[in-house]
């Protein structure tokens, strides 16, 4: 076979192959399609959702929606692989984090100009903010989360204290208290890329200057917090290896008796109640432990429509449905999650207890009144995870005693102005 | 007639041929090929329904990013670390195993299955297991400072130290690795006739001689093979790295793997990680190619 003629059948092959990857499939009674896909809700939610999708296609006669739950640790991978193979689901849960990064790269539908103004302006402006990357709406928020502090009460009493302290800084000063009781006071989650970001946030110091082109961190302001942050660790009142401790450990630590407070999502108190039955009885909750700014962050978890998605309409409007108030209560009223709706939010479910109020309800009170004055901590920005790696760097240096705090902050800024520099 | 039945002959394997050479090309040379080609271009994720629209010809310059990258280069050595520590210990260790559990008495195929337990147990499994064995306040540091008091003072944060992090997690893997290679081993041992020791025997040789003589030349082609495998899983090593390290602390454990997996499903550079992908395939390419030219060498001699 000449060269040529092998040119020609790779070049052939090749094309066959992109081509048929491309092809749309019709749903099979030739109607439109939507694939949604959802993460880890089956089966605890396959009622609610089957419901709110059966309502949907009574609304929109001739869709047919496809539901398809994917596991939480897999659906970033195949989400990936899905949008880069060609054959991308048409709605997609994801969090705004990694739904920055697949924008970055042209992945994600523009929705600002096709999504009407007033569905935006039903959902909390913050949660908006975390679904727009460089003034395009990315996505729709769906639901939300704020942190509480869930605490043992045994230790605090073991500690000497009688209420829990309300800042970060307070509870650390208490840590040889917590010791006496063998325990440490909490184990903050900076194994996760973005915590050590938000807690800057919660100082109120600011990380990008206003034209996004520079670090803004390193003032006395921002030396002061990561010199709190990691002075944990040189003076020995947190162990190295709380470092690199995932939300799955520190949860797990917590169940163990091993730290007093656990800074989380009303949803893990679940988690507490079915692994540790006998802590869960000890337990009780208190509003976010917050910085030195008063600040409440919040989490916010996505709708998102691939820009190669082959029914971009329907999927808009099933993002829209699914996240109007209405469906936003009613999954609320099934787990320890918040909306993103502001009419939703406002319902009396989140607001009375009774006197009986179990340690759950009164956890998504907390929440829910946390939402009023909440804000997006770290918004999306360009480059996120190569910045989060720099900072998490700087933070390890300083917290091993490779380097001192205020030079490895230092050292963080100029990675990260270079970082920037970096079309 | 005679024409059309040679013709008909000749084309007879290839049709036998077709279905598999059609299932290799699809699922393993074109993906291949699609990897070499994209490690010349930059890849916009989903960006256009045509899909070829989102490559863009880059030419060399992944491969001269690569070059300049003091990440790669970390990971690149890394690597050598990694294969240096763990491929000595993967030949030599599983071997003394097989020859302990190679004898002819009752309950030894306990022992066998012992060994081999930690090879079935999912690596997120062994992961989390040695995470709580390697915390400050698990097993190992009980045990070492127990045993070596004058050495560790205090409780080592085994993962979370970068001096440390590497050999930990080198550790896990020949941990892993042992009972597989020893099953090999065992195999071979068992082919070696009986009459050869018994010839020893009666030459006067002792247990210690009768294996360095007789059992270790004639395990060097398995020994081979245990090198080249152990080599090529010790690259592509990823697994262990994410369930105990996610390559920390400051890239101490980021392999080429790892940091191939960073570079493709984090920070979303599709094109630079196969570029990386591509080194690793020379890499391995080029360990194995000279690892079977001694082993057969020393097999010959």
């Amino acid at each position: 076979m000449s060269r040529t003629r092998i040119a020609a059948t790779l070049a052939l092959t090749l094309s066959l192959s992109f081509s048929l990857s491309a092809c749309s499939k019709p749903a099979s009674d030739g109607g439109r399609k939507v694939e949604f896909w959802t993460m880890a809700l089956k089966p605890t939610f396959t009622g609610y959702l089957e419901g709110v999708i059966a309502d949907f296609e009574q609304q929109n006669p001739g869709v047919k929606v496809e539901w398809v739950d994917v596991p939480g640790n897999a659906i970033e991978d195949k989400t990936l692989s899905s949008v880069s193979g060609g054959t991308p689901p048409d709605l997609v849960n994801l969090n705004p984090d990694f739904a920055q990064r697949l924008a970055s790269k042209g992945a994600l539908l523009d929705l600002s100009k096709q999504v009407p103004k007033d569905v935006q302006r039903s959902y909390f402006p913050y949660a908006i903010d975390a679904s727009t990357v460089d003034g395009k709406l990315i996505g729709l928020p769906w639901y939300l989360s704020t942190q509480v502090a869930i605490y043992n009460k045994d230790l605090l009493a073991k500690a000497g204290l009688k209420t829990l302290p309300g800042t970060y800084r307070a509870l650390a000063e208490q840590a040889p208290a917590f010791k006496a009781a063998g325990a440490l006071p909490f184990i903050p989650n900076l194994g996760d890329g973005n915590r050590i970001l938000e807690l800057f946030a919660l100082d109120g110091v600011p990380l990008l200057s206003a034209d996004k082109k520079h670090a803004a961190f390193d003032t006395p302001e921002g030396r002061d917090t990561f010199a709190f942050w990691t002075g944990l660790f040189t003076r020995g009142t947190l162990p190295k290896e709380a470092l690199s401790l995932d939300n799955r450990e520190i949860v797990d630590r917590f169940q163990s008796g091993q730290s007093a407070v656990l800074p989380a999502g009303p949803q893990f108190l679940k988690q507490v109640r079915e692994n540790a039955p006998q802590l869960y009885e000890k337990v009780d909750v208190a509003p976010q432990l917050a910085g030195k700014s008063g600040k409440v962050g919040v989490g916010v978890m996505n709708l998102v429509v691939p820009t190669t998605s082959r029914n971009q309409e329907d999927a808009i409007a099933l993002a829209t449905h699914v996240t109007n108030a209405a469906n936003q209560l009613a999954f609320c009223k099934l787990a320890a999650i918040l909306p993103s709706s502001r009419e939703a939010a406002d319902d009396p479910f989140f607001t009375p207890l009774g006197a009986t109020a179990s340690v759950e309800d009164r956890a998504r009170k907390i929440a829910a009144e946390q939402l009023k004055r909440a804000e997006l901590l770290v918004p999306p920005m360009p480059h996120q995870s190569e910045l989060k790696k720099a900072m998490n760097d700087a933070l390890q240096r300083a917290a091993l005693g490779q380097l001192g705090s205020d030079e490895a902050l230092k050292q963080a800024a100029a990675e990260w102005d270079r970082i920037l520099a970096t079309p | 007639m005679s024409t059309r039945t040679s013709s008909r002959a000749k084309l007879t394997p290839f049709l036998f041929l077709a279905p598999a050479g059609l299932i290799l090309g699809v699922f393993w040379f074109l993906p291949a090929l699609m990897a070499v080609l994209t490690s010349f271009t930059h890849v916009s994720l989903g960006s256009s329904t045509d899909l070829l629209s989102q490559f863009r010809w880059i030419g060399l310059d992944n491969y001269l990013a690569l070059a300049r990258d003091p990440l790669f280069l970390k990971a690149f050595v890394n690597s050598w670390i990694y294969l240096l520590g763990v491929v000595p210990p993967l030949v030599v260790l599983p071997l003394l195993l097989a020859i302990l559990v190679n004898v002819p008495m009752r309950g030894i195929g306990f022992f066998r299955a012992a060994y081999y337990l930690p090879v079935v147990i999912p690596i997120v499994v062994v992961g989390l297991t040695w995470k709580w064995l390697y915390a400050e306040n698990g097993l190992v540091n009980y045990v070492a400072e127990a045993l070596f008091p004058w050495l560790l003072q205090h409780p080592v944060p085994w993962l979370s130290l970068p001096e440390t992090a590497l050999g930990a997690v080198m550790a896990v893997t020949i941990w892993k690795g042992l009972g597989y290679y020893m099953v090999i081993y065992l195999a071979g041992l068992q082919g070696i006739p009986r009459d050869i020791y018994e010839s020893a025997d009666l030459d006067g040789a002792g247990r210690f001689q009768r294996h360095l003589y007789l059992t270790l030349p004639l395990m060097l082609p398995q020994m081979g093979l245990v090198g080249i495998i152990s080599c090529i899983n010790a690259l592509k090593v990823f697994a262990e790295i994410w369930v105990l390290t996610k390559g920390g602390p400051l890239d101490s454990t980021t392999t080429m793997v790892y940091y191939l997996y960073q570079q493709a499903f984090e920070n979303l550079n599709m094109g630079y990680a196969s570029a990386i992908g591509m080194a690793l395939f020379a890499m391995t390419l080029a360990l194995s190619m000279l690892n079977k030219y001694y082993t057969e060498r020393f097999s010959l001699n």
